[in-house]
């Protein structure tokens, strides 16, 4: 009796750490359009370059940080109903509650958007994410003319997110499509302001910049659909058998 | 009566005993993060300490860096790991060479940041063991204008009982993965392998370093 019992309760006991270790596997690359992709990936290259990040430098000199920051504020508020049906779809009430409040909070008190008034840490969220919390696979990895790094999962998504924006459609209702467009340009502009700096050090420190920035694609967006938390049991294995001892030889410093 | 006891008996141990399998810390790995923690808390107080120090000059502060590099970093490990499968097919002398320049890029890539940073202070948030011998310490860095930096650090003791980082998580994306893919991608490039590795991280290194 004891035994059986002892054997049902246990029966569910998790899975020891080693084997959780070795489902982490290497971090995968999934690039079959590699060569078509790196071509637009020095095509966007250039463009940035020769525009976008010289307008991001005349943006951010010409306005103060308070100014950029209601730009800011405000693209966020109008992305708060998409983001919104998004955490629904994904199941997490919670996070809506959150989005609907900042919304409100923020559209009557904080002068239509320009002030963040609510102050609720509302993540940005994308039909991508959805897609990958009902399971769905990132599928390969995509660098789409003027757009930059996708993955086929989050391209899909972006597409599916433009068409059922709520501030998008009600723009369309209005005949009023350029929102859309401006909404994404001025994000964008905004977006590449505030990277400048952290661009240049990766480009500067890489040797593959491509693959550098597919990995670091990959990786924030793996950590966007966790909601930014690391978890212990998704990193990869760092044991290699020979118990530390790697190699006799030792480095000359 | 006595058969409901013993029912009731047996239903507590195996309660206790499932409490202890589903108890994945043991004693061994808890003490394991709080050594873990003290070492990126020594580091961190020590770092913030050098950076903020007026008197030093850059070059002393990459001085600085450096040595945190060879002691409080397991570089040999790091350096297997990024290689990736490529660490197998290589010569001892083509390791050996790949270890050295690695360390050399390593500090040309991020020491002179080092010596850029002011008034960020590192906060340390918690630690949770990864496996019995490895361990996550979440901090964040905190900047006067912006939102705080998640910074985690993976430390992983060594045979001689040091504890030793491994990899540096920043905002959920890791250093050591993000250079794997890169250094994989440049090696299966045709014609390059790991010899143009190498030498690609040695122009790096000059191309910096001047």
């Amino acid at each position: 009796m004891a035994l059986f019992t002892l054997l049902s309760g246990c029966a569910t006991a998790p899975a020891d750490d080693k084997s959780a270790a070795s489902t982490v596997m290497y971090e995968e690359v999934y690039d079959p359009f590699e060569p078509m992709n790196r071509y637009f990936f020095d095509v966007n290259y250039a463009l940035d370059a020769l525009f976008l990040k010289p307008v991001s430098e005349i943006y951010r000199g010409v306005l103060p940080l308070p100014v950029r920051d209601s730009v800011r504020n405000f693209l966020t508020n109008l992305s708060q109903p998409i983001y919104l049906i998004n955490n629904v779809l994904q199941g997490d009430i919670n996070a809506a509650g959150d989005n609907m409040g900042a919304f409100f909070t923020n559209t009557f008190l904080g002068l239509g958007g320009l002030f963040d008034v609510a102050q609720l840490n509302t993540p940005e969220n994308d039909m991508g994410q959805t897609f990958a919390i009902w399971g769905i696979a990132e599928g390969p990895y995509l660098v789409a003319p003027l757009l930059g790094p996708y993955t086929m999962r989050e391209g899909v998504g972006g597409i599916v997110d433009w068409y059922i924006d709520p501030v998008n459609i009600i723009a369309r209702e209005h005949d009023e499509t350029y929102v859309g467009v401006w909404r994404w340009a001025v994000d964008g502009l905004d977006k590449r302001s505030r990277a400048i700096e952290t661009l240049d050090e990766i480009e500067k420190n890489s040797i593959d910049f491509y693959a550098t920035i597919r990995s670091l694609y990959r990786q924030s967006r793996k950590s966007k659909i966790l909601k930014g938390a690391t978890d212990p049991s998704q990193l990869p294995s760092m044991s290699f058998g020979e118990d530390d001892e790697i190699t006799k030889t030792s480095t000359t410093n | 009566m006595l058969k409901k006891r013993t029912f009731l008996i047996s239903l507590l141990s195996a309660a206790v005993m499932c409490t202890f399998s589903f108890l994945p810390i043991s004693a061994a790995e808890n003490s394991n993060a709080q050594a873990a923690t003290a070492l990126i808390k020594s580091m961190g107080d020590d770092a913030i300490k050098t950076l903020s120090n007026k008197s030093l000059s850059e070059s002393q502060k990459e001085h600085q860096f450096e040595k945190y590099l060879d002691e409080s970093f397991n570089m040999k490990l790091i350096g297997r790991f990024v290689l990736g499968n490529n660490w197998r097919t290589a010569t001892d002398e083509q390791r050996k060479e790949f270890l050295s320049v690695f360390r050399d890029y390593m500090v040309v890539s991020y020491g002179q940041k080092i010596g850029s940073y002011s008034g960020e202070s590192l906060k340390i948030k918690d630690a949770k063991p990864i496996n019995d011998k490895e361990s996550l310490v979440y901090s964040v860095i905190e900047q006067p204008n912006g939102p705080p930096i998640k910074l985690d650090w993976r430390v992983r003791k060594a045979n001689d009982g040091k504890q030793q980082i491994v990899d540096v998580i920043v905002e959920g994306v890791s250093l050591a993965v993000t250079q794997r893919s890169e250094f994989s991608a440049v090696v299966n490039k045709p014609g390059v392998g790991v010899d143009g590795l190498i030498k690609k991280l040695q122009e790096q290194v000059k191309a910096e370093g001047s």
